[in-house]
């Protein structure tokens, strides 16, 4: 194998793999393809946006239809996706906050933590795709906590009580006009952490494994051991897809926690 | 642009020929935020919130309650139960306690009892055994006058059998001896 063929090879590699790590307009299935690009539809109906249309269709399926609301005794199915509704709930809703809210406010984060997960799996199956590799996607998922954050304790404080706990008490008044820009950045900083977060774990997820199989198309046989890398990641990448979709969750529990408790 | 097909994920892949076109697809790139992705994610999350709260999670998290609710009432009453069923158990000892030394009582009174009719029937017995005794000495005396009268008839009746030969012979002395000597033998 030539140098210019092995650089030939590695720069149709990247290019495939920052162009995998784009939203494209294009879904293949097998002979069937999908140009939504050229149908001039729009950006919604991209990659990801479908993606996440079909991830909350599923979601939503399995716990209205798979879901047996009338057993007993869950098994199956029904066992997996309770285990996920308890977890969440005694887990994340109700340390961080507290016992009536965490059951009063538990469906945001079951739904953030359902939704997160089913989006961040989907990518690893082949005919799909990571719609939360999209700094959108999960902006718009940050923005869900920020909005719980902003309006849950408005409605339990009023507008003059949020800001009476959004700042610290016995504060001298020049010092506001320091500290009010300060608490505001914390907050949209907090939000947007959350979303850089759970967006550039499975984005780097995905390039990884792409990475090691794009060795073999490289190097040839000589990188088949790669292969082997490449399962060993993907494998990391599901546990990656819980601990992403966990530490999220968690994240917006605290955030919320602390802004409707914020004598804690 | 050139379109190739992806094998290891099923998307298409349209490779850019140069940057300039790479650049040109800013907006679909995954590192951008679109503001129409943004919302449309936004409306999804919404509607699939909305949908989950009222025909899943609520009725799950009710359910949740309602069963975690039962449980608790169950482990309750089944730890009421096992007090209660403690109390059986102690007022059942007391009444096994109870019916045990009733029955040690019971025992030692009839033993009791058996020794005295034991007492009774041994006294009873030996009073018989006396009748018995005293009856059988006064038959073995009656036995043995009937024997004497019986012996003392047949004696007489010899020494009259005897004097009636000694009468009918006429013996001289050494006969008479002979004769004597006989009966004597005889007797």
């Amino acid at each position: 194998m030539s140098v210019n063929s092995i650089a030939e090879k590695t720069e149709q590699v990247t290019e495939y793999i920052s162009h995998h790590v784009m939203d494209g307009g294009a879904w293949s299935l097998g002979t069937l393809h999908l140009d939504f690009a050229s149908a001039n539809l729009p950006a919604a109906f991209r990659l990801s946006g479908l993606m996440s249309l079909m991830g909350a269709s599923f979601l939503c399926w399995m716990y209205c239809k798979v879901y047996n609301h009338r057993a007993r005794v869950p098994r199956g199915w029904t066992n997996l996706m309770e285990t996920f509704v308890v977890f969440v709930r005694d887990e994340i809703s109700i340390p961080y906050l507290g016992k009536e809210d965490g059951r009063n406010y538990a469906w945001l984060f079951l739904t953030q933590f359902t939704l997160i997960l089913t989006l961040n799996l989907m990518g690893l199956f082949p005919i799909f795709a990571t719609p939360t590799s999209s700094l959108s996607v999960t902006g718009a998922l940050a923005f869900t906590t920020f909005l719980a954050m902003i309006i849950w304790p408005v409605q339990r404080y009023g507008v003059v009580g949020f800001m009476k706990n959004f700042i610290p008490h016995g504060v001298p008044v020049p010092v506001l006009f320091i500290l009010i820009p300060i608490e505001v950045m914390s907050l949209l900083i907090k939000t947007m952490v959350l979303a850089i977060r759970l967006f550039a774990n499975m984005l780097a997820g995905h390039i990884v494994l792409f990475a090691m199989i794009g060795m073999t198309v490289i190097y040839g046989a000589a990188a088949l051991p790669a292969i082997g890398l490449g399962l060993f990641v993907f494998f990391l990448e599901i546990l990656v897809a819980f601990l992403q979709t966990y530490i999220f969750v968690m994240l917006s529990a605290i955030f919320v926690g602390q802004m409707l408790h914020p004598e804690h | 642009m050139s379109q190739q097909p992806d094998t290891l994920t099923g998307h298409h892949m349209e490779v850019p020929v140069s940057h300039a076109e790479a650049g040109a697809e800013h907006e679909g790139s995954n590192s951008a935020i679109s503001g129409a992705m943004f919302f449309w994610f936004l409306t999804i999350f919404v509607v699939a919130a909305l949908i989950l709260k009222k025909y899943a999670f609520g009725p799950i998290l009710t359910a949740l309650d309602q069963r975690e609710e039962e449980i608790e009432q169950s482990l309750e009453n089944a730890d009421h139960l096992q007090r209660e069923l403690a109390t059986l158990d102690e007022k059942v000892q007391t009444k096994l306690d109870d019916a045990d030394q009733k029955v040690r009582g019971l025992i030692d009174s009839g033993r009791e009892a058996a020794r005295e009719a034991g007492k009774v029937i041994e006294a009873k017995a030996k009073e018989e055994a006396q009748i018995v005794r005293e009856n059988a000495q006064r038959e073995i005396a009656s036995e043995q006058g009937k024997a004497e009268n019986a012996l003392r008839i047949h004696s007489a009746e010899t020494a009259v059998a005897m004097a009636m030969k000694l009468l009918h012979r006429e013996l001289d002395a050494k006969g008479r001896k002979e004769l004597t000597d006989q009966l004597i033998e005889g007797i």
